[in-house]
């Protein structure tokens, strides 16, 4: 199916997936690991999905691919549903949809050399050329000669350089990134993530890309999803999530991120969150984040917010006291997005 | 050589040399390595997987086992060689006067013991004379001190009850317990989420400056150590590349390392089109370059003979602040070549 430019490549709606978990004695309780997630990405855009561990952001990638079978809502891929499609016809969408893990590690099998792990997709769609899989170790940056190798021989930073060349060796059009780079140190994560941004460029390719990692998704995204307990509670355009979060538990996230700089130590005032995250068998009542957030009111205990907008446009929040508030980071940098107007610290916004 | 000026460090690390047993003989992991810590002050040790941070902070608290030992050099707390100590001698200082924190408090803690007892255990080992009843007590405020809610509940569970943050704030109240001088802690928040991350880290930060316990800080996150440490060493392929005050190192870096280090991590504030990234792999075991061990990544050597054939001394290259790097001199221009982003421009200070 041919696809007008600028249309959404992926769309989800209200996608849930929830597991059945042993309760206590012969009970079973409903894990909702993703709980009502509506998105949709752009052709050659990058969404950022972020949340902490546990947040459904992962459940929400092994569904978009299938690996996870929904147990409501609706998956479309250049505009077909996916779910509820036949293994054969899913098989051929695989084709244009691909993943790349977190572990390279345990992502790559030990015993197939380079040449023959990058060749098994294509084997196995009936399209093998040994061309193509030279091609696409030379665009991933490794040499030739890595071919005949095993991959035991090789560092985190270049499996992740095999994993990415395997993803695309079918030419997707969409690629998920599972915490693709969190296992990097900084030298090489530098390294992958220019390359992934050079690939984007290069083949036009969309990407989702699943991280908890804040300051990567700040690199690499256009537009950026925020979770927790399988919700979205905020999306919107990086400009505006980064400059401005409306979300208190955004705007916490951000304000706990370190930032490599001694003289931010005086002036960043941090949000510290109360807690852990609540048990997700048994999530609260209203609004998931009530009992953390800073702002919690008893009307967040009995209404749960909707994701709507509430400002600007290009953002959607989840909360019933949404506000910008530009984090005190992008106060003295140069960069501060002009959607925003910049406000002084603890300040709200009229708008 | 030592840049402080400081004269009673509470722990000194001399020339510390760690070797590890390979098929092809022994080879240096931790290479010469010195530094002194100051009464009260925050230490921060920066390297990659690999550098040698954690097997030095081993090293000093002779905990190295199997194929790798203590090769050289001196390790001094308050003067005393802690290198020629019995194992008897040492286990006494151990989780009393030095205690360490590690990454993962899974595998630190015992799954079948009771968080309690764990805790009771180490006041037990160092404080012989305390009744039970008052172990017990001091592992209840120990819990509550460290932000563990209903202590009395949660002195008997066991470390699976426990969600990584309380498990971390567990092993935060055990390495406390008898007011150590020096508090290690190892990668202490990297397994952690960033909210929680962010609470153990005020946490111990809280702690610290109540039990005025010096803290060396362990990590691969120059975040956390802009934000915590008063002084930083950076490590690459077992040897110290650079250290100073964090101010300097932040403002003034001197070893293209360093620079690099800081030029390849994203971050929050700034956001560049292009990231600056090292090329190349840290050196393996085996393939350890002569001369500075950091040469074959290095943008600053330019093909230099001298950066292959001579291992760079530890020069000063400003107050309390030096590096190990042939042409430091070289550094501030060079960031501006390859137009790496070290600092928010705003915020850049003086060239050197």
């Amino acid at each position: 199916m041919q696809m007008p430019p600028n249309e959404d490549l992926l769309r989800v709606d209200d996608l849930h997936t929830h597991f059945r978990v042993r309760g206590s004695g012969w009970t079973s309780e409903t894990l909702r690991a993703v709980n009502g997630v509506s998105f949709s990405i752009a052709r050659g855009e990058t969404l950022g999905l972020v949340g902490e561990s546990g947040c459904g952001k992962s459940t929400l990638g092994r569904t978009i691919l299938g690996l996870n079978t929904p147990t409501q809502g609706a998956v479309y891929f250049k505009g077909q549903n996916l779910v509820g499609l036949g293994r054969r016809r899913m098989r051929s969408v695989r084709r244009s949809m691909q993943v790349v893990f977190q572990d390279p590690y345990a992502s790559l099998d030990p015993h197939m050399t380079v040449g023959d792990i990058i060749a098994e997709p294509l084997r196995i769609n009936n399209c093998y050329r040994p061309a193509r899989v030279a091609e696409m170790i030379e665009c991933v940056g490794l040499q030739q000669d890595v071919m005949t190798r095993l991959p035991t021989e090789f560092s985190g930073g270049q499996r992740q350089r095999i994993a990415i060349a395997r993803a695309l060796a079918l030419g997707p059009e969409l690629l998920i990134l599972d915490e693709a780079v969190s296992a990097l140190d900084v030298s090489i994560q530098a390294q992958v993530i220019n390359l992934l941004k050079r690939l984007q460029k290069e083949m036009g390719l969309t990407y989702l890309f699943i991280s908890h990692d804040l300051s990567v998704v700040r690199h690499i995204s256009n537009r950026v999803a925020v979770m927790y307990l399988g919700k979205i509670v905020e999306i919107g355009t990086r400009e505006l999530i980064f400059g401005a979060p409306e979300h208190p538990y955004t705007q916490s996230l951000l304000s706990a991120v370190p930032i490599p700089d001694p003289s931010y130590r005086k002036e960043r005032h941090r949000i510290v969150l109360k807690g852990d995250l609540p048990n997700p068998l048994d999530p609260p009542s209203g609004c998931s984040f009530r009992t953390r957030c800073f702002k919690a009111q008893p009307t967040c205990a009995e209404h749960e917010p909707q994701l709507e907008a509430h400002a600007a446009a290009g953002r959607l929040s989840a909360c019933h006291f949404a506000e910008p508030v530009v984090p005190d980071f992008m106060r003295s940098s140069s960069d501060t997005p002009t959607s925003a107007p910049v406000q002084r610290r603890g300040e709200s916004l009229k708008v | 050589m030592s840049l402080s000026s400081n004269p009673v460090p509470i722990l000194s690390v001399r020339d510390l040399v760690v070797e590890v047993a390979t098929t092809n003989g022994p080879v240096r992991i931790v290479d010469r390595v010195s530094f002194d810590i100051q009464t009260g002050e925050v230490f921060g040790i920066v390297g990659e997987s690999g550098s040698g941070k954690s097997i030095t902070m081993l090293a000093v608290m002779g905990l190295l086992t199997g194929r790798t030992r203590l090769a050289g050099g001196d390790v001094l707390l308050r003067g005393r060689s802690l290198t020629g100590m019995s194992r008897e001698e040492l286990r006494q200082i151990r989780g009393r006067h030095l205690s360490m924190i590690f990454q993962d408090p899974m595998t630190s803690l015992n799954p079948v013991l009771r968080v309690g007892d764990q805790i009771a255990e180490i006041l037990n080992i160092h404080r012989p004379d305390m009744t039970r009843a008052a172990v017990r007590d001091r592992v209840i405020e120990l819990l509550g001190l460290v932000g563990v809610p209903s202590p009395e509940r949660r002195y008997r569970q066991y470390p699976h009850e426990y969600s990584g943050g309380m498990r971390q704030r567990a092993m935060i109240a055990m390495a406390i317990a008898n007011d150590p001088d020096i508090l290690i802690a190892d990668e202490p928040t990297t397994a952690l989420d960033v909210t929680i991350q962010a609470q153990v880290m005020e946490l111990l930060l809280a702690v610290r400056t109540r039990t005025k316990a010096a803290m060396i800080l362990i990590t691969h996150d120059l975040g956390l150590v802009a934000e915590s440490a008063d002084r930083v060493a950076v490590m690459y392929g077992g040897r110290l590349m650079e250290e100073g005050p964090v101010d300097e190192i932040f403002s003034r870096p001197g070893h293209p390392y360093t620079v690099g280090l800081m030029a390849s991590r994203p971050r929050l504030d700034v956001a560049p089109e292009f990231l600056y990234s090292i090329p190349g792999q840290p050196p393996g075991l085996t393939n350890r370059p002569t001369g500075c061990v950091f040469n074959p990544r290095c943008g600053l050597r330019n093909g230099r003979d001298i950066c292959t054939t001579s291992v760079p001394p530890f020069d000063p290259v400003g107050r309390a602040h030096g590096a190990a790097c042939h042409f430091w001199r070289e550094t501030h221009g060079w960031i501006g070549e390859v137009g790496a982003v070290v600092h928010d421009a705003t915020r850049v200070r003086e060239p050197l």
